[in-house]
């Protein structure tokens, strides 16, 4: 517990604080029925004691960040967290200002005096903490507005790459993600896109907030702008099904290899064409060393609508040095309406 | 006229004998006075005159002139002849109803004018040559000329000059008409329709300035098989000889890339001589207006060039080039007009048209009308 204790403020500019010039003024009318030590008694907060917890709420909720993965599909890593909100108090001591004379010096001070026993209760303060309480496993949530579903690790791998869909608008780098729960509610957090970043200049925590927050650093795609850079060597190959269906989904694959002496920085490739439906799709094949390959594939989904026949588009490559018009690929297939043929089912055998 | 020239000559050549012989003459008795007296060095030998010689000489020259007087004035009929026949000519050219006769016409008093002016000029030069003639007669001083010479020369001269001035104000009216017969062919509407041997119809489409020739059907196949066969061998011309191997001729192909096509209109601009090339994003709205529901969808000539400037900037970014394609019943690309292609793209609806500009059938007719006799 707190002991009394005295406190003695000694006025060291007497003859220039205002202050001092007002207690001047009351001693001159009051100085002469006035005894050497005069108590005033008032009340102050003295010293900062403890914090008290005056309520705590708890919480049930979780989080949602994107997961560190080497592929070409983002993942959503779940986890239930207890969210505590502790509304606390701040206790100080009760000291009592007395005004003093010195009588050696005639000169003014204040002392404060602890009163033992006597508190007085400060600001109230909110505090809130979150406890990990692992995996969300096998819980069901909308993703901006699409039904997904977690598995036993609390994770969710967006094979469909919706996350992927509207950086592919180029002048997009942050999406906002909503996470909606049926009972625990709705969780918010920002995506961003960079297509060059300085991975090594980040500090630790910034590079931890950048694993669970950029898209390209959770796909484990390298983005740090490399010099010495060239695409000398650079073979590129493009990959589509011969033939796609409408109101289903393909995957396009774009490989990339460096055979030449020097890494090829922070390579994307964009498919071009008539069809919006296969127009703009962007792939992310990042740094690329030499003698190193990295393919980049994604999903897409062709349209109930999509005219059948031939389908045409090219796919053009840029990196840290501008586009690399050599290395356009052509992109072709056919998009059929209904199942695809496949080879003929076995007769059964007559009975 | 050359027998009496050769007489003439004989008779000049005599005289000049009989000149030389008195001349030699009097130089050995001038010598042989020399050496009876004595050199004299600082004396020179007197010039030596024939007044006869001199006469003759001048009525000679005179002579002349009179002569290409006399030349001239029949030259002078002759063009004002030509040029009476040119007027009647280009008076007659604006009755033929047909453009192609008309046009020939007009080609005849053309080449009639040409041939004047040459003309003209040939004789304005000989004319000149005539005046100064007679200035150098005119100027002779040596008292041999006589009055009535000189009189004949003052009247040579006044008539040369007054041809002179004729041919000048014709000349003047030779270039109006001309200017005249210029504006009139000019004013002859293009062929609605002109082939060359191998190459396809090609038919008047548009109006005005920016009309041009497109061909009345897409590229057929048998005009790509003979692209195709003169291609140096290769897997790309296998290919198509092998899909070529069914087609008609006459059937209309699809399936044919930007580039491909560009190569067929090179091709055959240098086997017809004749500019084909696919058609601008102007001539393709005209045809498509022009044949409505007829132009399915054909490849333009034009790069395609985005209006959004995102989709600008990301063409550029990424090094791609897609062109244009104009798709003229929506079967294609789902609306009527230009859409952004991928230059190797092959769809089978997908046709070339060809189209050349006004100016080719216009010389094409003219080169034709030429050659024809008149």
């Amino acid at each position: 517990m707190s002991r009394p204790r005295a406190h003695t403020l000694v006025c060291r500019r007497c003859l220039v604080g205002p202050a001092c010039w007002v207690a001047f003024a009351v001693l001159l009318v009051t100085g002469p029925a006035r005894p050497q030590d005069v108590s005033t008694g008032i009340r102050r907060r003295g010293q900062f004691l403890r914090t008290e917890l005056l309520r705590a709420e708890t919480e049930q909720t979780y989080s949602c960040a994107l997961a560190p993965t080497s592929g070409s599909y983002p993942t959503l890593l779940f986890r239930r967290q207890e969210r505590v909100r502790q509304h606390e108090a701040r206790v100080y001591e009760v000291v009592v200002e007395d005004r003093v004379t010195d009588a050696e010096t005639g000169r003014d001070g204040i002392t404060y005096r602890a009163l033992p026993g006597e508190e007085i209760r400060g600001e109230t303060t909110t505090r809130e903490t979150a406890r990990d309480l692992g995996a969300f496993a096998d819980a069901p949530f909308v993703v901006n507005g699409i039904a997904v579903q977690t598995d036993a690790a609390g994770l969710y791998v967006d094979t469909a790459q919706a996350l992927l869909v509207p950086f592919d608008d180029l002048s997009v780098n942050a999406l906002d993600v909503t996470v909606r729960h049926q009972e625990l509610g709705t969780v918010s957090f920002r995506v961003t896109r960079y297509l060059t970043l300085r991975w090594q200049e980040k500090r630790p925590d910034e590079r931890l907030r950048l694993v669970q927050t950029d898209l390209l650093v959770a796909l484990g795609a390298d983005f740090e702008p490399l010099t010495p850079a060239g695409h000398e060597g650079l073979r590129v190959s493009v990959s589509m099904p011969e033939s796609v269906v409408c109101g289903q989904e393909c995957v396009v694959r774009v490989e990339a290899r460096n055979d030449g002496k020097r890494p090829v920085a922070c390579l994307v490739a964009r498919i071009f064409g008539r069809h919006a439906w296969l127009s703009g799709t962007t792939f992310y094949l990042g740094n690329i060393p030499a003698g190193t390959h990295r393919n980049f594939e994604r999903v897409i989904h062709i349209p109930n609508g999509a005219d059948l026949g031939p389908v045409f588009a090219a796919v053009g490559f840029w990196d840290i040095l501008g586009p690399i018009r050599e290395a356009v690929q052509p992109l072709s297939g056919t998009v059929v309406a209904g199942a695809i043929p496949g080879p003929a089912a076995p007769t059964p055998a007559a009975p | 006229m050359p027998a009496r020239r050769t007489a003439r000559g004989r008779g000049r050549r005599r005289r000049g004998c009989t000149a030389l012989c008195a001349a030699l003459l009097g130089l050995l008795q001038a010598r042989a006075a020399e050496e009876a007296t004595g050199p004299a060095p600082d004396q020179a030998a007197p010039e030596v005159r024939f007044r006869a010689l001199d006469l003759h000489d001048r009525r000679e020259a005179l002579a002349d002139v009179l002569h290409r007087l006399t030349s001239e004035r029949d030259s002078r009929r002759e063009e004002h002849r030509a040029y009476i026949e040119a007027v009647a000519a280009f008076q007659a050219v604006q009755s033929p109803a047909d453009d192609e006769a008309r046009l020939k016409a007009c080609i005849g008093v053309a080449t009639s004018l040409e041939r004047l002016d040459e003309q003209l000029r040939d004789s304005r030069l000989r004319r000149l040559e005539v005046l100064d003639r007679v200035q150098a007669e005119a100027g002779q001083t040596d008292g041999s000329a006589s009055v009535e010479g000189a009189k004949i020369l003052r009247e040579v001269d006044a008539e040369v000059r007054l041809m002179l001035a004729q041919q000048a104000e014709q000349s003047r009216r030779m270039d109006g008409l001309k200017r005249q017969v210029t504006a009139l062919a000019n004013a002859i509407p293009p062929p609605a329709e002109f082939q060359e041997a191998g190459g396809p119809l090609m038919r008047l489409t548009g109006r005005g300035p920016e009309a041009f020739y497109a061909s009345t059907t897409p590229a057929t196949a048998g005009l790509f098989l003979r692209f195709v066969q003169a291609q140096p061998p290769g897997p790309a011309r296998s290919a198509w000889e092998s899909r070529l191997a069914g087609a008609a001729p006459e059937s209309v192909l699809g399936g044919v890339s930007w580039p491909e096509a560009q190569r067929l209109c090179e091709w055959l601009s240098s086997e017809e001589r004749v500019p084909y090339r696919l058609p601008s994003l102007k001539e393709a709205e005209a045809l498509a207006q022009a044949r409505p529901g007829s132009a399915a969808a054909f490849w333009c000539a034009e790069p395609w060039a985005p209006r959004d400037h995102q989709e600008r900037r990301d063409l550029k970014r990424f090094g791609v080039d897609l062109v244009t394609l104009w798709d003229g019943t929506a079967k294609l690309t789902g609306k009527t007009g230009p859409s952004a292609e991928v230059p190797f793209a092959r769809y089978p609806s997908l046709v070339v048209y060809l189209v050349t500009p006004i100016q080719t059938g216009v010389a094409l007719r003219w080169q034709r009308v030429r050659a024809q006799p008149p």
